[in-house]
């Protein structure tokens, strides 16, 4: 068997190979990349840093534990933000499975910037059917809500005494990995004039340039490269910025493994064209 | 102690789920299997705190305590959710048609104007309004080219008449305008896997006592 | 009655939440606030449905032995002990959230994981500059991947010349922008369009009782 036709019936494992060691290796012998931010991500920052202390914002955490090795980084920057900006926060969910998880970044931002919960920041938890709840905030906030987390009452909770509907929401923060920022864009943006910014998975970037380019987003963080950007506008060294080295080998890894695929098939069909003329 | 142990299991399991790379096994089966469960455990405690409670068993409680007899109301949509269980008794399986038409019907009439709104005529004027904006030789350059891309994409959808001349050529120019796009998602799609895969890669090397050390004095 | 009165739902339905938009009056508001309330309502019970169709598949599998029966115990063991932590520990329960935090994150995130290696498996075999589109398809990819991390920067200003250097310091970063603002957009620009009219479409034609094929599951 010639080189080029055991390269293109190589096993799969060795590939598999590659990209381990690709991803493994920046973590052993980690070095240092300085870190371009994109305008999308800096549009989220500077509209964040605008806002007046005391703003109230809607974190939405709309992925399942599958994605959060990138959108988990993220919900701590853009919470760190908000928290240094003296902003008062409003989470939920409309993933069932992401309960836990906004709970979690809540709780972790609290101890880092001592908020407290029910004065500084409230936890709503998770509520079905997306468009019925966003329609809803829309309206009454107590009407998806009608209690928190722990279900305490919402109308009895001291920081949501004056926060009714989207006019007393400043910002909509969609972290999500699925069709949620389409819908926050439809229901709550149409509807209702809402401000929204996304954050999102790096498969759902390209859909949403449409949105961001027409205005419907005043902002996006795409990826665990928008997560590490906000990250560096935030002053941060999380999981983000720790994971671009490793993130880079292993794009530079994959770009080598596709030219090196087109290199051989261009060399076994230059070779079976030559055979045909023989 | 309880922490050290959730650490231990979840490299187990970790490791478990890789061991599929190499090729199926019973360990592997066995976690994809807890995943199921678990998931499925998982939903059940959250819907009954954060829905159930607040939506169906407040109300009522209410309404028998405290005589707001409003809240019986919320009878109406549960005996209709009760109803898409029907679709397991298959006598009585047509029930499950109400509460469908329902959400469909509903989900449907508040769609229209919204996505209209959201989808078409935003997406129209984002389209169009660079051409108004003061700005440069570049910038309107590739308004033209946005312009002409969308145009052309939406022409290669349009199935309803054959390709021939230039809605032949205008369709094989939205070709091009579609290739690049799903290389663009492509590539994001490669950044957004990879991203996962350093999470979990992360996640053992911290925790792992032996390689722990190497990370930490690498870093 | 079977056939009837659920298209008279959707077309009542329908049409008051369409009509609704244009007519901000409190008497409608009321009504429709109190539509949303009930979607929200029969949306618990429809969260629960997929947990019956699974204990369905699963105790049928146990009580007939069929081949990998134990994986189905697994299945139900799991389910038991941690709805049981849940409903009875409460949703911040101690043993509810260890479960979430060691079992449930590690599965769900590894075999999200794994679609690594199969992708950059697949990109080697069949990312092929067979046709110009493919070349096309190719080319984007290569750029985004390259321009979107910091290394396609690093790179850039460590090959290339220092006037060129001088004048854009982060071309691949800004070449993959270009990509994704421009053609990218452009063509996501006219998918959208074109999925809104279908959605649209489709939309009318359930509320006027045309589409039916969502009832078509219980029609036997």
């Amino acid at each position: 068997m010639s080189l080029t036709e055991r390269l293109l019936n190589i096993d799969r494992r060795y590939i598999y190979l590659v990209i381990a060691v690709a991803v493994l290796v920046p973590f052993i012998l980690p070095f240092h990349m300085p870190v371009y931010v994109s305008q999308p991500v800096r549009s989220v920052y500077d509209f964040i840093e605008a806002l007046p202390e005391g703003s109230v914002v809607l974190v939405g955490f709309n992925y399942s534990p599958s994605t959060m090795p990138e959108l988990y980084p993220m919900s701590l920057a853009v919470l760190k933000h908000c928290c240094s900006r003296k902003l008062k926060i409003i989470g939920m969910t409309l993933y069932s499975s992401a309960a836990t998880i906004g709970d979690t970044a809540l709780k972790e931002m609290a101890e880092s910037c001592s908020y407290q919960e029910l004065q500084d920041y409230v936890y709503l938890g998770y509520k079905p059917n997306f468009e019925a709840t966003m329609l809803g905030i829309g309206e009454d906030i107590a009407d998806p809500f009608p209690t928190d987390y722990m279900n305490r009452p919402v109308t009895e909770i001291s920081m949501m005494k004056n926060i009714k509907n989207y006019r007393d929401i400043a910002l909509v923060i969609d972290l999500g990995s699925g069709n949620t920022p389409e819908a926050w864009i439809a229901y709550a943006g149409s509807r209702y004039g809402q401000k929204i910014a996304s954050g999102c998975t790096g498969v759902m970037v390209s859909g949403l340039y449409p949105y961001l380019k027409a205005g419907q987003l005043v902002g996006l963080i795409g990826g665990l490269k928008g997560a590490a950007e906000y990250e560096k506008l935030v002053k941060l060294t999380g999981k983000a910025t720790l994971g671009m080295n490793a993130q880079s080998m292993a794009h530079l890894a994959i770009i080598f493994l596709v030219l090196l695929g087109n290199v051989v098939y261009l060399i076994s069909r230059h070779k079976a064209r030559k055979k045909v003329k023989v | 102690m309880f922490n050290a142990i959730g650490i231990w299991v979840a490299i187990g399991l970790t490791i478990c789920v890789y061991s599929f790379l190499y090729k199926d096994n019973p360990l592997f089966k066995f976690a994809e299997h807890l995943f199921v469960g678990i998931s499925a455990g998982y939903l059940l405690a959250i819907a009954y705190h954060t829905n159930f409670l607040p939506y169906i068993y407040y109300p009522l409680k209410s309404a028998l305590t405290e005589g707001k007899y409003r809240e019986f109301s919320v009878l109406i949509p549960s005996l209709m959710g009760l109803m898409l269980f029907s679709r397991f008794v298959p006598r009585y399986n047509w029930m499950v048609r109400w509460p469908f038409a329902f959400l469909m019907g509903y989900s449907a009439g508040v769609k229209i104007p919204v996505i209209m709104q959201a989808d078409i005529y935003r997406q129209i004027q984002g389209t169009i309004q660079p051409f108004g904006d003061k700005s440069s030789l570049w910038a309107i350059t590739n308004a033209v080219m946005i312009m002409l891309g969308v145009i052309c994409t939406l022409i290669y959808f349009f199935f309803s008449r054959e390709r021939k001349g230039l809605s032949g050529g205008l369709s094989e120019a939205g070709i091009i305008f579609l290739m690049i796009g799903f290389g663009a998602s492509f590539g994001y799609t490669v950044m957004a896997r990879i991203s996962l895969l350093i999470g979990r890669v992360d996640f053992l090397l911290q925790n792992i006592p032996f390689i722990n050390s190497i990370v930490s004095n690498g870093r | 009655m079977k056939r009837q009165i659920p298209l008279i739902i959707s077309f009542v339905c329908g049409i008051f939440m369409l009509i609704q938009f244009f007519i901000p009056h409190p008497g409608f508001i009321s009504v429709y606030r109190g539509i949303l309330n009930w979607a929200r309502i029969i949306g618990v019970f429809a969260l629960i449905i997929g947990i019956g169709t699974l204990v369905r598949l699963h105790f049928r599998r146990i009580t007939r032995r069929s081949p990998g029966w134990f994986y189905s115990v697994v299945v139900f063991a799991g389910l038991i002990v941690t709805a049981s932590a849940g409903i009875i520990g409460g949703t911040r329960g101690k043993l509810f959230v260890w479960i979430f935090q060691n079992i449930n994150i590690p599965l769900d995130a590894t075999m999200f994981s794994l679609l690594a290696f199969f992708m950059a498996s697949a990109a080697y075999r069949a990312f092929r500059a067979r046709t110009l589109d493919a070349t096309l398809l190719l080319i984007a990819a290569v750029i985004v991947m390259f321009g979107r991390v910091p290394i396609g920067d690093f790179l850039w200003q460590a090959v290339a010349p220092q006037s060129w250097v001088d004048k854009v310091p982060f071309l691949p970063e800004q070449v993959a922008e270009w990509v994704m603002s421009g053609p990218n957009m452009a063509a996501r620009r006219g998918i959208m369009i074109g999925a809104a009219l279908g959605a649209i479409s489709t939309s009318l034609k359930i509320i006027l009782g045309i589409e039916r094929s969502h009832f078509a599951s219980s029609s036997q």
